[in-house]
């Protein structure tokens, strides 16, 4: 699987290239500083930018002509399946959109749900009591002992 | 012996009731999270950060170092019954500890592991009270040039010196530093790369980092490449007491294992893994009976097992008495001080005594907990590892949700954990190290801010990195750290 390595390093060292520009870019338009500073806050943002276009244009240039050659591969990968990656992040979108209205409780047992099912759990109903029961505790735990606040939806207000 | 005096006191603090249970929790909890495969003491500290808000400083710190020891033991036990490490640094146990369980000796192998841990760990521990004192000494004499240079120092060597590639591990450590640069520049109040969001004035947040790469990513990569169904844990059965072959095998390995594991974790090179590798390869050189390792030798169970350990106490060296972070767990931990504006370094141990040593000897009782814990309740822990996947990785991700809401309750930290998670995917599917993004995250700041501090006092003249004697010599040693694995490799391709 050299190939896919070295698509991998070429794919990723293009990403930090996009990245350094980004970075050379805002610090450049960013305004001056009005209080004075021997050093300024634009000196480490064009190192990081700097060092950052470097080792891009490197992995970019390994990764082409490099023939992945010193990249540990994991033996016997699996390719990529797009039905659990899916519940997973349908799960993940679930939570981030119901957290705030409905709470944590509820947007938990959903998450715990489609995480689940990404895993091969064919048992909907074990999964929605243990993710009601962990989620449950875990607010109890959180908000209760440690005054960690988790906000107040739907459940919540109910206690 | 002003350090035996320090340490009686630090007992007088470990031993308060209260105190006692936080060792306790903390090793039970870091035994856990090292017995269940994709766990870790990194991840665990990371979600237990927002306690610093409600418990006192010396709790939180024996807490979060016994989840770090604890992880150390419970990992052999997953390497030794399921052949998949828990744990990155007890990969190596698994080689030999695995062959052992499968011809029925999987006791003495869980037995000479964990004996192995206490002896490591003790051996480390009383390290880390003696050197720790000594670089505190040491340190008092740096200036900010000097601390610049150490952190440069660190950089190269976690992110170049260790993994497959440099270019990989440094290309991890630049993305750390650009994180580190986002939000109020401290020193002028300018905003960095805050994109107009306010969420990310205030930096972006550790736990918000190591959540997303390590359990979002981790659960990402799993279910995208799922693996062949994983095979039942061996049970222990038989006897789990060593025979005395079995003892005269193992002590030695023991001490040698703690003495290459020791060093080389307080050295600024980071990382549980090397030490074990190299204590695998020792112990296979120094035994008479080579042709049985692959087989199930006791001695590649011992040895890397004591190493890891051992390296766990080295780590807290740097990390106490120069509040240099080698490994991921050190940077959190490290965070975690942040947090209650504490800031380590040779001044903690003056300003805060009851807070370090208390912790020193927490590490001595937690190790004799950590000892009861993995021999006669093994079974527990075995138990652990027959939670069904789809349970444990949607548990998981919800105690993820946790440690990221909790912060500010704001939906923009989720989505930044979930790019977080995405980034995860992409480093562990293409074999980019982790580890050292969360060091560049913590470090970063701190490194720019002594850079800053050295520039305003030699009046901006860069020289002054190179005319200081010390920072020039860790200078060098970090050019020697990039450039000479480099020529090696060279080398050996010519």
């Amino acid at each position: 699987m050299a190939g896919g390595r070295a698509f991998g390093e070429t794919v990723i060292g293009a990403g930090l290239v996009l990245l350094a520009g980004l970075v050379i870019f805002e610090t450049a338009g960013a305004p001056a500083s009005p209080l004075y500073a021997r050093v300024g806050p634009q000196a480490f943002p064009y190192a990081v930018g700097a060092c950052l276009l470097l080792l891009g244009l490197a992995l970019v240039l390994r990764g082409l002509y490099g023939g992945g050659r010193d990249s540990a591969a994991e033996p016997g990968l699996a390719p990529v399946r797009a039905r659990p990656v899916l519940w997973l992040l349908g799960g993940l979108a679930l939570n981030v959109a119901l957290i705030g209205e409905a709470g944590f409780i509820l947007a938990s047992t959903l998450l715990f749900l489609c995480v689940a099912r990404a895993f091969g759990s064919e048992r909907p109903l074990r999964d929605g009591l243990a993710g009601f029961a962990l989620a449950g505790i875990a607010y109890a735990g959180f908000a209760g002992l440690l005054g960690i606040s988790l906000g107040r939806g739907l459940i919540e207000r109910l206690f | 012996m002003e350090t035996l005096g320090q340490l009686a006191h630090g007992f007088a603090v470990a031993l308060t009731p209260l105190n006692l249970l936080w060792a306790f929790v903390g090793v039970f909890l870091g035994t856990a999270v090292g017995v269940l495969p994709g766990l870790g003491p990194a991840l665990t500290i990371a979600l237990l950060l927002p306690i610093t808000f409600s418990v006192d400083a010396t709790g939180a710190f024996i807490l979060f170092a016994g989840i770090y020891y604890g992880a150390m033991y419970g990992g052999s036990t997953t390497s030794i019954l399921l052949n998949t490490p828990g744990e990155s640094a007890t990969i190596v146990t698994a080689l030999e500890g695995n062959r052992m369980a499968r011809r029925g000796r999987a006791g003495p192998a869980l037995a000479t592991a964990a004996i192995g841990s206490f002896v490591a760990g003790t051996v480390g521990t009383l390290g880390l009270t003696f050197l720790a004192p000594l670089v505190v000494e040491f340190a008092l004499r740096f200036g900010p040039a000097e601390y610049f240079s150490l952190m440069v120092l660190a950089f190269v060597t976690v992110s170049a010196m260790l993994g497959a590639s440099a270019l990989r591990g440094l290309a991890a450590l630049l993305v750390g530093l650009f994180l580190g640069l986002i939000g109020v520049d401290l020193q002028t109040g300018q905003a960095r790369f805050t994109f107009g969001v306010p969420e990310l004035l205030d930096g972006i947040d550790v736990i918000v980092v190591a959540v997303g790469l390590f359990a979002v990513g981790e659960t990402l990569f799993l279910a995208a490449h799922p693996r062949p169904a994983e095979q039942a844990p061996l049970k222990v059965s038989g006897s789990l007491w060593m025979t005395r072959d079995d003892w005269r095998r193992s002590w030695k390995a023991w001490l040698r294992g703690s003495g290459i594991g020791f060093p080389l974790g307080s050295l600024p090179a980071g990382g549980a893994e090397v030490p074990t590798f190299i204590s695998y390869f020792v112990e296979k050189k120094l035994s008479r009976r080579p042709e049985e390792f692959g087989q199930g030798a006791i001695e590649g169970v011992a040895g890397p097992e004591a190493a890891n350990n051992a390296s766990a106490a080295g780590v807290l060296v740097p990390m106490l008495s120069l509040g240099l972070p080698t490994s991921a767990t050190a940077a959190i931990m490290l965070s975690a001080f942040q947090s209650y504006g504490i800031s380590p370094g040779p001044l903690l141990f003056q300003n805060q005594a009851d807070l370090v040593w208390g912790l020193i000897a927490s590490l001595y009782i937690g190790n004799a907990m950590l000892l009861v814990l993995n021999l006669p309740l093994i079974g527990l822990w075995v138990r652990i590892l027959s939670v069904p996947a789809p349970l444990l990785y949607a548990g998981i991700l919800v105690f993820a949700t946790i440690g990221t809401y909790g912060i500010s309750q704001s939906p923009v930290d989720l989505l930044l954990l979930y790019a977080m998670g995405g980034m995860g995917y992409l480093m562990r599917r293409f074999d980019f190290p982790t580890a050292p993004v969360i060091i560049g995250l913590i470090l970063g700041p701190l490194a720019e801010q002594e850079f800053r501090r050295a520039m305003t006092i030699s009046g901006g003249d860069l020289t002054v990195f190179l005319s200081k004697p010390l920072s020039a010599t860790l200078l060098a040693l970090a050019l020697l750290a990039l450039i000479g694995p480099m020529l090696l490799r060279l080398r050996r391709r010519a």
